[in-house]
């Protein structure tokens, strides 16, 4: 059976600490919730989460949808946003989860990368490093999303092929990002099989494509 | 498996099957989550006996329908799908099930307004030649859920000047808007530049003895029947205000016919995934007649509509492969949707014996066939296969000199 593989990258540091927190878990349980109606998702989806603070955690390794539960996410009182050093854990998982032709008898589709984060990489020298590394890996498709008035877009757009914005951190834009993410997901595999070039769905009113 | 491996956590539970609780019930309680379970589908969890002594989950009312508690084990087959929160004693036993994936499928209706419309599935045949020829076309899955089109094709055609056949399949770019045009407007092109050629009385390719100038003759009409089928999709384009890229197809086309010894002459051109193979051949003769093009992830191919692709005499002659044969038990030419889901690696789409397998399924199922439209009609339908994540459309043909009907 041919695998999606889907990466979540979430931003932990402590300005998420609070309401954002639980609006991003609510999100992700919503959409977790939707991708189960979707017999595609139920079938090909593979889903990993990576969480980013002071520390990177791999909070839920590559699962299939179908087995998969919504993991314990947590953030400390403060500190700084190691996005860095999340994409350097993020290389090593794809490249021992995510089959590839060279590797594998049936290869997984192009995998997906989703970043989430509300504030700047503290380690920028290792973020710029990173960028051509991920980019290296093959995604489909590289979705920033900048939340709240402190994410500085530019940084995302040196990685991103997509960097969204949103203006408030509650659990109505978190909603609908996360909504706008598993339609993103649908489409991604709609496109299966589509060659290089993947479509993303408009995203919904509360998000805003950042040029 | 005991509950311990369970994942468990603390947690105040603020409302129970969305019902508010009491401020009196507002305490920390173990939340005990069980693996995931789906509708129709054997579950069983055994939990342990401190948790099963601590309340009587038999009592609870959201029990999901179809499991049952049973001496600490809660099992059965789910008929509903959902979350479910159950409550035992100071323990919150949290279970998801989710719906058989087969049951959330859709098949929504295609838009018979659109100008390049195309039927949702197709059947083709050969009533003419030595060989049973039939073919089938069908949307898949992912198309009908969401009412898209079929982007396969196929024509079939043979010419009794030096009987040849040739037979086409294409699959057109999942991603491209108008691809399901590109796949059309290639198979009819390659038909129809070979129904001219073949028509021609001295033809080269019925002429010639010389293995070398049947190579380069092979080249040259296989080159100018895909550059036939570029340039029609380039006007379309052009006229519509499009790019080739909307219009990606890939295209495998096999030309065949019987030699005067009895033998059989085969070649094939192919752009992109799908396959074509040769089923029993005598004397062990390799099967595969096409060498798919793939990437380093599943689905990245190249079509017939990038430029690079035909652009040369050695590019299309790179895409050529023959055989002289004997004898074969079918000729099989299937478009990505039928070879992903049938061959689980690329060494399986080259092994003799999976293609026999696949054969003999087919085969097994025309004994009931009585006409090449029955046969026809029963590929249509094996084509519904079920296969967990294979729902792009499907497109089988076969050509078989063991397939014979009473004659009508």
């Amino acid at each position: 059976m041919r695998r999606l593989p889907v990466y979540l990258l979430l931003d932990t540091s402590g300005s998420m600490k609070g309401e954002p927190l639980e609006s991003v878990k609510s999100g992700i349980a919503a959409m977790l919730g939707g991708l189960r109606q979707d017999p595609h998702a139920l079938e090909s989806l593979h889903l990993s989460i990576i969480t980013f603070d002071r520390d990177v955690r791999v909070v839920l390794p590559l699962s299939s949808l179908e087995s998969l539960q919504m993991p314990e996410i947590v953030c400390p009182d403060s500190g700084p946003t190691h996005l860095g050093a999340a994409l350097e854990v993020l290389c090593e998982r794809v490249k021992v989860e995510v089959r590839t032709s060279d590797v594998a008898a049936q290869a997984d589709w192009q995998p997906l990368l989703f970043i989430m984060t509300d504030g700047v990489p503290s380690d920028i020298q290792l973020y710029k490093e990173m960028i051509p590394k991920v980019r290296a890996l093959g995604f489909a498709s590289i979705i920033a999303c900048a939340a709240g008035p402190k994410a500085r877009k530019e940084d995302l757009q040196a990685l991103a092929d997509q960097v969204v914005a949103l203006e408030t951190m509650d659990g109505h834009g978190f909603l609908s990002f996360f909504r706008w993410v598993s339609a993103s997901v649908a489409v991604g595999n709609m496109n299966a099989g589509a060659g290089n070039e993947r479509l993303l769905p408009p995203p919904p009113p509360e998000i805003n494509l950042v040029f | 498996m005991a509950s311990d491996h369970y994942f468990s956590s603390n947690r105040t539970m603020k409302s129970l099957q969305g019902k508010p609780v009491s401020a009196s019930e507002e305490e920390t309680k173990r939340v005990i989550r069980l693996p995931n379970g789906m509708v129709g589908r054997e579950f069983s969890a055994l939990l342990t006996d401190h948790l099963t002594e601590s309340g009587k989950l038999s009592e609870c009312e959201n029990m999901p329908l179809g499991l049952a508690w049973v001496e600490g084990v809660l099992c059965g087959v789910p008929e509903q799908a959902g979350e479910f929160e159950l409550a035992m004693g100071s323990f919150i036993i949290a279970l998801t099930i989710h719906a058989d994936p087969r049951s959330l499928w859709k098949n929504l209706p295609s838009d018979h307004e659109d100008p390049f419309w195309k039927a949702d599935s197709v059947t083709e045949f050969l009533e003419n030649g030595p060989l049973t020829v039939v073919g089938a076309s069908l949307r898949g899955r992912s198309h009908a859920h969401v009412g898209s089109f079929r982007d396969d094709d196929l024509a079939l055609a043979w010419f009794p000047n030096g009987s040849w056949y040739s037979l086409t399949v294409a699959d057109g770019a999942g991603s491209a808007s108008l691809s399901r045009q590109g796949s059309k407007i290639a198979c009819d092109a390659v038909k129809q530049h070979f129904a001219q050629y073949f028509a021609t009385a001295d033809h080269g390719l019925s002429q010639t003895d010389s293995a070398d100038e049947l190579h380069m003759e092979l080249c040259l009409q296989f080159k100018n029947a895909v550059q036939v089928a570029r340039q029609k999709i380039e006007e379309q384009a052009g006229l519509l205000g499009k790019e080739c890229r909307d219009f990606h197809t890939t295209l495998i086309t096999a030309l065949m016919r019987p030699l005067p010894d009895g033998q059989w002459f085969i070649a094939t051109f192919s752009v992109g995934d799908g396959a074509a193979a040769l089923v029993s051949v005598a004397g062990g003769a390799p099967c595969l007649l096409t060498c798919p093009d793939a990437g380093e992830y599943a689905g990245q191919t190249v079509f017939l509509t990038m430029p690079e692709v035909i652009g040369t005499v050695e590019a299309v002659a790179g895409r050529i492969q023959t055989a002289v044969i004997s004898d074969f038990e079918a000729l099989l030419l299937v478009t990505d949707g039928v070879s992903d889901p049938c061959f689980e690696s690329e060494s399986a789409l080259a092994d003799p014996v999976a293609w026999a397998a696949l054969w003999g399924e087919l085969a097994t199922l025309l004994v009931d066939a009585n006409s090449p439209s029955t046969a026809a009609e029963l590929i249509l339908r094996w084509l519904e296969f079920h296969s967990p994540g294979h729902h792009d459309d499907r497109t089988l043909v076969l050509a078989s000199p063991r397939l014979k009907f009473p004659p009508r």
